[in-house]
């Protein structure tokens, strides 16, 4: 037995036994989740065209707290694109104690620095959240220490193992607001214990108002075997038409090493190889309009300046009532031969490789 | 001799008689500073805990939201409990908006220009649901006529915003309750002259010695057909509030 599965092991043991002295709480267990259903029809330049029928059931057994202690336990019941077969994975299991000075996290559990970009070039996981999609990469292995300083100030500390001990990697995290900027300075040292320790990232975020805009910037430092920086700026504004009805815009430009935008995109948007020392200038636009209370339309776009491809992702949604959402998606990638990678897309969009339509319904309970 | 006596047994009742109506007409001439005082005596809330439903119609379509909601002035914590959205939280304080984004564990500021939009596709905006203002520190105002709404006497009052204040709306036009002091309707308007919104109330409760509103709707006057009820079910004035409780360990 290993030390990963010794740490592991251990941090079960930990759950189970707070899980079982739970159970006499049983009559305020509950259970809930979301049943996803969704049909994909792609247009391949090399196969043709296909669909892509999908599903998948999240599952949450909501247990309350006692005496400053949480246990959340959920999962994930999906069909398997690759195989085709259902397949399962924990998204939580993880116990949560509420010390008067910190917090103890331990468990499998989502960890995210989003600070409201559509890119982030900062997170603790690069590519776990892009273009508001979440991804599976966030959901880790891990033991957090969270440590408030005060209402707005905090320092956060991780440890995980994203599949096996030699990925394991650290991160430190500080958050606080000054002149009402969301300000986040973070660290972040990947394969921390292998031979030859991985990617180190700094990063320093902020958001916050100018007049009537949002504004937010990143900046980050990445070393491996070479040196690089990325910079990211950013804003947001909402229009609002006579008929109340709302427009938003949000538009940001990224200045970010090719390497590390593939760790966020996949080889997505980056093809050209003549182009892998050169950082890529990326301009991301997210523009929403709200037909009215139940209802939205929405583009989403990418532009690549150093080889001229381009993502565009328009999609509907509208709440049909309660518990049940219908969203339908269009995407198109546009470039050069070459200049777009299709297998990428397949890993970062489902079932596609240039041009796909899908329409999805979900149903809360 | 009689005459006289007449005389002055009439210039005496006169005398009372003004007198009595002096003092009954001074104490109807409440001003409007003074009932909007008591306004918000009875009606602003320095610390609550609320469990509520909102319902979301437009046309033959509703869609409910339930939540429950700490609040401390202009502060305030509302955390979503019906399937759909259960776990979102928001974090309110002063000018400043956080949300929790339940999937991600992650917690994000959310830009400024936000506050003024529909709280999860409502017709109340975030500042109209998670602030208690007091009116009389943020408008002056004048008494406009009375009138009978809901079968209830009303003062009718127009408020226009102070100079250099801050305010979601900058004409509020306020039927308030003559007996009981709570707002039964309020008319809120742009600073163009534009009616924007309508609230009125459908259901008032006393609550520790306080009238409050427990079911009411507003109704977007920019759009047609939509409005937004709110109906609580549970609440409790001035509970204890643990310190930490408006602050973003209290989102994770």
């Amino acid at each position: 037995m290993n030390k990963y599965h010794l740490l592991v092991g251990f941090s079960l043991i930990f759950i189970i036994v707070f899980f079982f002295n739970f159970l006499a709480l049983a009559s305020d267990i509950t259970f809930g989740g979301q049943l996803n259903v969704s049909l994909t029809g792609f247009y391949d330049n090399q196969s043709g065209f296909g669909y892509l029928p999908q599903a998948n059931l999240d599952l949450e057994l909501f247990l309350p707290p006692w005496d400053n202690n949480e246990i959340r336990v959920a999962g994930s019941l999906y069909t398997d694109i690759v195989n085709g077969q259902l397949d399962f994975f924990w998204k939580r299991l993880y116990w949560k104690h509420r010390f008067d000075d910190f917090h103890l996290t331990i468990g499998r559990q989502p960890i995210s620095w989003s600070f409201g970009s559509l890119l982030n070039p900062v997170d603790y996981s690069l590519g776990a959240v892009a273009l508001e999609r979440d991804y599976s990469t966030k959901f880790q292995n891990a033991i957090e220490i969270y440590y408030p300083v005060n209402w707005h100030t905090g320092l956060s500390l991780v440890a995980s193992s994203p599949d096996s001990l030699e990925n394991t990697k650290i991160g430190l995290r500080g958050r606080t607001l000054i002149n009402d900027f969301d300000i986040t300075a973070q660290f972040v040292q990947e394969q921390v214990i292998a031979v030859k320790p991985g990617q180190q990232r700094f990063g320093i975020t902020a958001k916050g108002d100018i007049g009537k805009f949002g504004v937010y910037g990143a900046l980050g430092y990445y070393r491996d075997e070479k040196k690089s920086f990325s910079l990211l700026v950013g804003a947001d504004y909402s229009y609002f038409f006579p008929s109340a009805n709302r427009l938003y815009l949000q538009a940001e430009y990224l200045n970010i090493p090719p390497e590390v935008l593939s760790q966020i995109t996949g080889s997505l948007m980056i093809r050209q190889p003549e182009s892998q020392d050169k950082n890529v200038h990326l301009l991301t636009g997210n523009i929403s309009y709200q037909i009215d209370e139940f209802s939205s339309i929405g583009l989403t776009s990418l532009y690549n300046f150093n080889n001229g491809s381009a993502l565009f992702m328009s999609n509907y949604t509208n709440h049909l009532s309660t518990i049940t959402t219908l969203e339908i998606q269009v995407g198109i990638v546009m470039g050069e031969k070459n200049e777009v990678d299709a297998s990428s897309v397949v890993s970062w969009f489902g079932e596609l490789s240039q041009v796909f339509v899908e329409l999805g319904i979900s149903y809360a309970f | 001799m009689i005459a006289r006596k007449k005389v002055c047994f009439i210039v005496v009742m006169v005398f009372f008689c003004l007198v009595y109506l002096t003092i009954v007409g001074f104490g109807e001439q409440i001003t409007a500073e003074e009932i909007m005082k008591r306004r918000d005596e009875n009606e602003y809330i320095h610390s609550a805990y609320v469990e509520a439903v909102m319902i979301i119609s437009k046309g033959g379509r509703k869609v409910e939201k339930t939540m429950v909601m700490y609040s401390r002035e202009k502060d305030a914590l509302v955390e979503f409990t019906n399937p759909a959205d259960r776990g979102t939280k928001f974090l309110k304080r002063g000018d400043n908006l956080w949300m929790f984004f339940p999937d991600a564990e992650d917690i994000v500021k959310i830009s400024g220009h936000m506050l003024e939009q529909g709280l999860m596709g409502s017709d109340f905006s975030y500042q109209d649901m998670m602030e208690s203002d007091k009116l009389t520190e943020l408008y002056t105002f004048t008494l406009l006529e009375e009138d009978i709404f809901l079968d209830r006497p009303c003062y009718i009052l127009e408020a226009i915003a102070l100079p250099g204040q801050k305010v979601s709306y900058y004409r509020r036009v306020a039927w308030i309750d003559q007996e009981r002091f709570i707002g039964l309707k309020e008319e809120l308007y742009a600073e163009s002259g534009r009616l924007l919104k309508v609230r009125e109330v459908q259901e008032v409760k006393e609550i520790e010695g306080r009238w409050l509103p427990v079911k009411s709707f507003m109704e977007n006057k920019l759009r047609k057909d939509t409005y937004t009820q709110f109906i609580i079910n549970k609440i409790k004035l001035n509970p204890e509030l643990d310190e930490r409780m408006f602050s973003l360990q209290s989102l994770r």
